[in-house]
């Protein structure tokens, strides 16, 4: 271990903001995906 | 309101995408039933709209060179560097790092992502996994892109009584390379503009220049 810096508290804004983004992503490319193939 | 601050950059994106993704979807619309008008069929509603593959296509393809576009810049300054751009490593870091610099396994601090800690699959995949991910996206967006296009091209073959063409003539054909070249081409002039500019230009206070004072030379905060 090398020496530590203050600790970066890792809040729930951060865990939003990560997640935020996953959930439209992968939304999007489901739907983006699975439309066409039900020939929409 | 701290949480207001220090997600800001997120939340403004957020609201951004949401506003020109909506924008997209109403005049779309107007565009879809102006052209359904002209083709004497009637007008179809925001829910089939946005829906159909003539709205997909559009998506996935602005989607797909995004995503290329950071999927090659992640990839490409491991290994090249641009002396004077804050977007570069500097000259003579090019390459993965020590594992003292990546702080990892043995030189993990007690905070790093436990991840990062133990050498193996686990390492591997945390140390490549925001590549990866970008890769992931971009792919799957780029068959989004191909699926709504045959769908929609065949729709249009439909209606001037042509005969319908198959996934791989679509994907090997030019309307598809039309599509995606022309948004490709874009994400790199915009990547190079990026990198080139900012090797002479500033603007102070923002994270994706250097400071207003630093040398045009010096490639990134890290060289300093």
């Amino acid at each position: 271990m090398t020496e530590q810096d203050p600790p970066i508290e890792s809040t729930s804004g951060m865990r939003f903001a990560f997640w935020s983004w996953a959930v439209i992503v992968v939304g999007g490319l489901a739907a983006m995906i699975a439309l066409p193939l039900a020939g929409r | 309101m701290r949480a207001l601050k220090d997600n800001a950059l997120t939340l403004l994106f957020l609201g951004l995408f949401a506003g020109t993704v909506i924008g997209q979807a109403f005049v779309g619309l107007a565009y879809e039933n102006q052209q359904l008008s002209e083709h004497g069929f009637p007008p179809t509603t925001m829910g089939d709209f946005v829906t159909s593959s003539s709205f997909l296509v559009d998506l996935a393809e602005n989607w797909q060179s995004e995503f290329l576009q950071f999927f090659v810049f992640i990839l490409a300054t491991i290994w090249l560097v641009q002396r004077g751009s804050p977007e570069s490593k500097k000259p003579g870091d090019e390459g993965v790092g020590t594992d003292e610099e990546q702080m990892i396994v043995e030189f993990a601090r007690r905070d790093s992502p436990a991840w990062a800690k133990v050498r193996g699959i686990r390492l591997w995949l945390f140390s490549n996994s925001l590549l990866i991910v970008m890769g992931l996206v971009f792919l799957m967006s780029w068959f989004a892109q191909s699926l709504a296009g045959v769908t929609v091209a065949n729709e249009e073959a439909a209606q001037h009584g042509e005969i319908a063409m198959t996934w791989a003539q679509y994907v090997t054909g030019p309307e598809f390379w039309n599509r995606t070249l022309q948004n490709w081409q874009s994400e790199f002039l915009a990547v190079g503009c990026m990198v080139g500019f900012s090797i002479y230009l500033r603007q102070r206070g923002s994270a994706e220049s250097k400071p207003v004072g630093t040398p045009s030379g010096t490639s990134a905060l890290e060289s300093e």
